[in-house]
């Protein structure tokens, strides 16, 4: 209590403000201090591990200001960009955030996503006004952490399906596939082309495609992929035919699928499929898959090549897969392709000539002119034909002989022979059954049919084993 | 003499009283009631704290960006140092001296200059009391222009809010350095010139019998 009046001197002990030695100020510096010890954690804590990038260039990048970005999150922020000590190219260090920084492991690929115009679009159309930043593919989580990678110099396959199905096609070039070539089923877009590459021989090239998570089940491994850009023209006795897949992949260059047949074993990530030139070679690859190989020995070609039809009674049953001499370079072998639903008709004692030109027989009744159809008059064909009394079925991989001509009998020869299912088969006429084959999946048993020298026998032996191997690993 | 010379005028009346007992700092005012301190209460050790206070605030308030500018999408966090480095590569000399001397120099200034009055009245130095006590109003007088930058920042914030096309948000720098300035206000304010002469003029004292 202070009185106004009273001399200072007056003033009694307990008005008198006697400072505490320890101010209570100081919680002012410990909580700054706290503060300042929070903010520091939180921005270690929010640091990464450094990750170094080799590009080849450092075009659109600045430290401080390019972003790393998966699924076009930032992940990350360039810190330094340096020239290379012992390699042509930039380094370009990069601050990870920790919550993709487990992912950083092998496996994983960068990229400099920047304007690029292509056949499918445009894309990076955003960094126009933003400017170049790093995209990032993450590794899986699982695998071994790695700190240090060679950039790629363009995007590679899509991230934006993580769960896409990846597969590999083979082909022998790329022809107007780009990256981001649409793949289709039935004209609708399941996929699309995430990258291609040169295999590891150089012979050939990879490209990388990814299937839409929802499409994957398309996949199997009976699946055909072919080159959908451009069109095909395909002549033949019965007229011209131009075929277009679309407009649009003719443009952008793209590639279909389809499964001919029934479905096999659903595909797998990274399994390999060949990349057919067009749907009839996509086609004719699957069926001259199920046909049944059969091998002609021949001394003389004649104008049989191949593709060229196998005839019986003048119907096309098969086709010839290919022409080769043999080993011993004195006589030629002709590998037929017979089609499933004929097959039944080579037998053991069936007899194989060459079908392909004219023979002319000028007696006195006149000149009679023989070819087995108008086709095998311009073009080659292998004839074939099967005794009244057929023998057993021949398997794949049978060796006939090819003769030059046919005898007279054989041409009139009609055996009866069922060619439908067994059981559509009606029980009474003179039918030849044996038990129905699925050839092509068995190995050739290689059995000669036609008596020939034996010394001859275990040559050909030999090479048509190669062929069929040959054969098997085309397909 | 001594009477007068120990005498203090109350800061809200001007009333000038004599202090109640030689040892004791503070004490009511006769006249108005108020409390009258011969020197300020704690002066030295208030005024330690608050430095101390204000340079921890003050890193963080360099390292952490004081503000984003995003123009079309595009745009980087800046702090005080960078926005000045930026400010001087697209030619803007005047604008960044005066960002450099409100946020730079001003803070630096009262942090050691502070330090160094504490560090002289702790010593009892009694070397030129009249340049330090100019030292003094000067920490105390330019300490509320680094206030101007905070201005800047909290108008153009407020302002600049065109959602894709441009904005500016404030970063945790700006926090930082607003603390870093009030709390350095305090600290110039809870300093008690006086305390310099006391250290001079007790030295004078000893000095004058010789």
């Amino acid at each position: 209590m202070s009185e106004g009046t009273v001399s200072p001197g007056d003033i009694p002990e307990g008005d008198v403000k006697q400072p505490s030695r320890f101010s209570i100020i100081w919680i002012i510096p410990v909580i700054a201090l706290i503060v300042a010890a929070g903010l520091a954690y939180r921005t270690l804590s929010e640091r990464g591990p450094l990750v170094t990038i080799t590009f080849e260039t450092g075009e659109g990048l600045e430290a401080g200001k390019t972003t790393l970005q998966y699924l076009s999150i930032p992940v990350g922020i360039v810190e330094t960009i340096d020239l290379s000590k012992d390699a042509p190219g930039v380094i370009v260090e990069v601050r990870v955030k920790p919550n993709g920084a487990a992912r950083i492991t092998e496996g994983t690929r960068f990229w400099v996503v920047r304007p690029r115009i292509g056949a499918s679009g445009i894309s990076g159309f955003e960094t126009l006004l933003s400017g170049a930043y790093i995209a990032v593919d993450l590794g899986p989580r699982d695998a071994k952490v790695e700190r240090s990678f060679k950039g790629l110099e363009d995007p590679p396959m899509v991230i934006d399906h993580p769960d896409a199905l990846r597969l590999e096609l083979t082909a022998d070039a790329l022809g107007d596939i780009s990256n981001g070539s649409p793949v289709y089923y039935r004209d609708i877009r399941v996929g699309k082309v995430v990258g291609f590459d040169l295999d590891d021989t150089s012979r050939g090239v990879t490209i990388h495609i990814a299937i839409a998570h929802k499409h994957a089940n398309l996949i199997n491994a009976n699946t055909h992929f072919w080159n959908a850009s451009g069109f095909e023209v395909e002549a033949s006795f019965s007229g011209i035919e131009a075929k277009l897949d679309s407009l649009r992949s003719l443009l952008a260059g793209g590639i279909s699928l389809d499964t001919h047949g029934t479905p096999g074993p659903a595909a797998k990530n990274h399994d390999h499929f060949p990349l057919y030139e067009g749907p009839k070679h996509s086609k004719d690859a699957w069926a001259r898959s199920r046909t049944t190989h059969i091998l002609v020995e021949g001394k003389t070609l004649g104008s049989i090549r191949e593709g060229e039809a196998v005839l019986y009674s003048g119907v096309q049953v098969g086709s010839v897969l290919s022409v080769e001499l043999k080993k011993d370079a004195a006589s030629i072998g002709v590998v037929l392709g017979i089609e499933p639903e004929y097959a039944q008709l080579v037998r053991a004692n069936s007899r194989f000539w060459n079908a392909s030109g004219i023979s002319a027989d000028i007696g006195l009744t006149g000149i009679h002119i023989h070819t087995a159809s108008l086709a095998a008059l311009v073009s080659g064909a292998v004839a074939f034909a099967t005794p009244e009394k057929p023998g057993s079925r021949a398997a794949a991989g049978s060796i006939f002989k090819l003769h030059d001509e046919p005898k007279k009998e054989w041409l009139s020869w009609r055996p009866h022979i069922w060619l439908g299912k067994k059981s559509d088969r009606p029980k009474s006429g003179p039918v030849a059954t044996t038990a129905a084959v699925e050839s092509d999946k068995e190995e050739p048993k290689l059995v000669h049919h036609e008596n020939a020298d034996p010394a001859d026998q275990k040559t050909s032996h030999h090479w048509w084993s190669d062929v069929f191997h040959k054969h098997k690993a085309k397909k | 003499m001594s009477d007068l010379l120990h005498s203090v005028a109350c800061p809200s009346c001007e009333l000038l009283c004599a202090p109640p007992a030689e040892k004791s700092d503070g004490f009511s005012c006769p006249r108005c009631g108020g409390i009258v301190w011969r020197r300020k209460p704690n002066s030295i050790q208030r005024t330690w704290a608050l430095v101390i206070a204000a340079s921890l605030f003050y890193i963080p308030a360099n390292i952490f960006p004081v503000l984003t500018v995003e123009l079309m999408g595009k745009g980087e966090p800046d702090t005080i140092i960078s926005g000045v480095i930026e400010l001087i590569d697209s030619g803007m000399w005047e604008i960044a001296a005066l960002i450099f001397f409100a946020s730079i120099t001003v803070p630096v200034l009262k942090l050691v200059g502070l330090s160094y009055l504490l560090v002289s009245v702790h010593r009892r130095s009694h070397w030129n009391p009249r340049e330090r006590t100019r030292l003094y109003r000067l920490a105390e007088g330019i300490g509320r222009w680094s206030m101007i930058d905070m201005f800047m920042v909290s108008i153009v914030c407020a302002l600049v809010q065109l959602g894709a096309v441009a904005t500016i948000n404030p970063g945790l720098g700006a926090i930082c350095f607003a603390t870093v300035v009030v709390i350095t206000m305090f600290a110039a304010s809870s300093f008690d010139p006086r305390l310099i002469w006391d250290a001079a003029s007790a030295n004078e004292l000893q000095e004058d019998p010789k």
